[in-house]
């Protein structure tokens, strides 16, 4: 039976019932079958990333070999990451930072990594590799990506300052226009460090207490606290707020924005920095697929892209591909151990259970 | 042979008296019908409150929980540290309270309209209301964003009338805007019940009251309004008991002192990774809302049982 037959037949009233139900039955097949296969265009590796990250610049080798992105949910923290791979999320790669490791390693969440199904491995810088907690015995659970600070992000005809200093943040002439991280790994360690801390990440008791009677006395200076670097682009490019912690990469939107925009590099008392990379969770379900994605992200051609996007890369051949133009535009020195003798390397905090804590409490109005 | 046609029978004689139970007993015959819905609730709403009151006595530590019964989490809530989320209750009290009173204040009328002056295309009109609820809670919330934001609706709107020459920033993150949000947000749980309660007044109550000689306003108070009260008590439940552990709006419009209760909540359970004080901040907010709803139905009974008498 033919369609125009069909159609024909049911205009006239002499299709049978049982026809009619074969038919029913039919598309019931079809549309059924069509929705396995849907859901297969849907098996990807699962990237569990930072929001803003979850672009295919940073995987080009992954959607040329299977034809579409990963699976991309996004975090605002690692530590809410870790929490929700903790309650049973399941990710095949994930992307904390270094000084996140510790608390992951802890965790049990992490599987090791076989370095030699990595093409890119061997051109990785070493340095990076072997950052604290990346290693254990011989076994790898970290492969470092990208290379980046922490600095204060302003509108420098917004504001007036004499020199560049973190103390910015905790301006009262700027009441209202003023916004900080939400994540404590970035927010307290920069408290510390306006405080004069001995070891901003790990803070005695009483350096503690410092940080957060004067994170406390920051709120009501404070617009909102940021979860998403749009989210800080958005309200420095509008003028809602004049200064804010922040990452390289929101600088580089801004200034291709047109917004006269200045990342303190580095204010008087330091730069942070830190390494980020991927890790493989424990019962990953695309395993391989997983691997394909973490030599994608590592490749050269993805570490342009990177650096154009405003961070370092680990791959030494992505620093040569990019060339000295681009590198001295984003302001990034062709070694990263160049870059972090500079900086304050952003670390695992000791007493992270009480910091988290603390912060926690300052958020709620303590 | 024997034995096996004696276990038949006997298993038929059985199935027999269960049907003959079956039919006879009404409950039963309820409580079948009503099974599915009985397996949902339980699952859905009885297991995860005991594993919650259960999870209370627990302490954690990191990412380990030790079970020994304890009430230490009781001890952090009731001690000095506990203040803070004493607080944070009443202030989620606070702010749900006048989304409350705003959300009635706005419905009322709206449904008065709807069931007293709507005579034609009344099913319109509801679909009308409903529309708002065709997009998901999360994007109602972004879009009060856009209109409260620094270049917002209102702000470019006022800058462009030249009324002001600055963005207002008193609109979007402080508990204000939290409470406009939920406002809007939760109308149509307002709206529907106080329509239902208005729609089912006798209009022949109402001529009689004016045959008596009321005016328009006293009729309103004696008659329609008392009328609609049940629907009004609803809307009023419907929409303070969510909004006070609502967790999403504050996030995104309370900027840093717009925190309710719902976030710590959120915070002990992730971030900071202490479950049992997270399900013990939980089980107080039920107990406070469960009072206050329980005095406020209360003086609502004490009343209507007085006018009645």
């Amino acid at each position: 039976m033919n369609k125009n037959e069909l159609i024909d037949r049911m205009r006239a009233g002499t299709l049978s019932r049982r026809q009619f139900g074969q038919i029913l039955a039919g598309a019931g097949l079809a549309f059924t079958t069509m929705g396995v296969r849907a859901a297969r265009a849907d098996d990807q590796a699962i990237y569990f990333t930072w929001s803003g990250y979850d672009d295919p610049g940073f995987f080009p080798g992954y959607v040329k070999k299977y034809g579409a992105n990963p699976q991309l949910p996004v975090f605002a923290t690692a530590d809410e990451a870790l929490t929700k791979i903790r309650g049973g999320f399941q990710v095949d790669v994930a992307h904390p930072c270094n000084l996140d490791l510790k608390r992951w390693r802890e965790a049990d969440v992490l599987q090791p990594i076989d370095t030699s199904r990595l093409a890119n491995w061997k051109d990785l810088f070493p340095s990076l590799t072997q950052v604290a907690y990346a290693q254990d015995s011989g076994k790898q659970y970290f492969v470092p990506i990208d290379w980046g600070n922490t600095s204060v992000l302003y509108r420098p005809d917004l504001v007036d300052i004499k020199e560049e200093s973190w103390s910015l943040l905790f301006d009262d002439r700027y009441k209202g226009k003023l916004s900080m991280s939400g994540d404590a790994a970035d927010a307290v360690p920069i408290a510390g460090i306006v405080n004069g801390a001995k070891d901003p990440f790990n803070m005695t008791a009483d350096e503690l207490a410092a940080a957060k009677e004067l994170l406390i006395k920051q709120k009501p200076l404070l617009r909102f606290y940021w979860d998403s670097n749009t989210t800080v682009e958005q309200s420095l490019a509008s003028g809602e707020i004049v200064a804010s912690s922040a990452w390289n990469s929101s600088l580089y939107t801004l200034l291709d924005q047109g917004v006269n925009a200045k990342f303190m590099m580095p204010p008087k008392e330091g730069i942070m920095a830190y390494v980020c990379g991927l890790v493989v969770t424990k019962d990953a379900p695309h395993l391989d697929k997983a691997y394909d994605l973490i030599d994608a992200i590592s490749s050269p051609e993805a570490g342009v892209w990177l650096i154009n996007y405003g961070y370092g890369h680990s791959n030494k051949k992505a620093l040569e591909l990019a060339g000295d133009e681009l590198l001295k535009k984003r302001n990034l020195p062709k070694d990263p151990d160049e870059f972090f003798a500079k900086c304050i390397l952003q670390k695992p905090m000791e007493n992270v259970d009480n910091v988290l804590k603390m912060f926690e409490e300052v958020k709620a109005g303590a | 042979m024997t034995a096996i046609g004696t276990a038949a029978g006997a298993t038929s004689r059985g199935s027999n008296a269960l049907s003959q139970l079956w039919l006879r007993s009404e409950s039963l015959r309820g409580l079948t019908l009503i099974s599915p819905t009985l397996v949902v609730m339980f699952g859905m709403m009885v297991a995860p409150i005991i594993v919650t009151i259960v999870q209370s006595f627990w302490t954690q530590n990191g990412f380990q929980f030790d079970r020994t019964p304890t009430l230490g989490s009781y001890a952090v809530m009731l001690g000095q540290d506990g203040v803070i989320y004493w607080r944070l209750i009443g202030r989620s009290l606070w702010m749900s309270f006048t989304a409350t009173v705003a959300v009635v204040a706005l419905a009322y009328p709206m449904a008065y309209f709807m069931a007293f002056r709507v005579t034609r295309h009344k099913l319109l009109w509801i679909i009308l209301i409903t529309i708002p609820f065709w997009t998901s809670y999360l994007l109602r919330v972004f879009a009060w964003k856009v209109i409260l934001g620094f270049n917002g609706a209102i702000n470019s709107g006022l800058i462009q009338a030249g009324l002001i020459k600055q963005p207002l920033e008193f609109l979007l993150y402080n508990p204000t805007a939290v409470t406009i949000t939920l406002a809007h947000a939760w109308a149509a749980y307002a709206i529907l019940p106080i329509y239902v309660s208005l729609e089912k007044i006798d209009r022949s109550l109402l001529e009689a009251a004016t045959d008596l000689g009321d005016g328009p306003v006293k009729r309103f108070l004696r008659v329609t309004f008392p009328l609609s009260l049940p629907g009004t008590i609803a809307a009023i439940l419907m929409v303070f008991i969510p909004t006070v552990g609502d967790y999403v709006t504050p996030s995104l419009v309370g900027g840093t002192d717009g925190m309710m209760i719902g976030n710590s909540i959120a915070m002990m359970y992730g971030r900071a990774n202490n479950q049992p004080l997270g399900a013990v901040i939980s089980i107080v907010m039920m107990l406070v809302i469960a009072v206050l709803v329980g005095l406020f139905l209360l003086a609502v009974g004490r009343r209507r049982l007085l006018q009645k008498a």
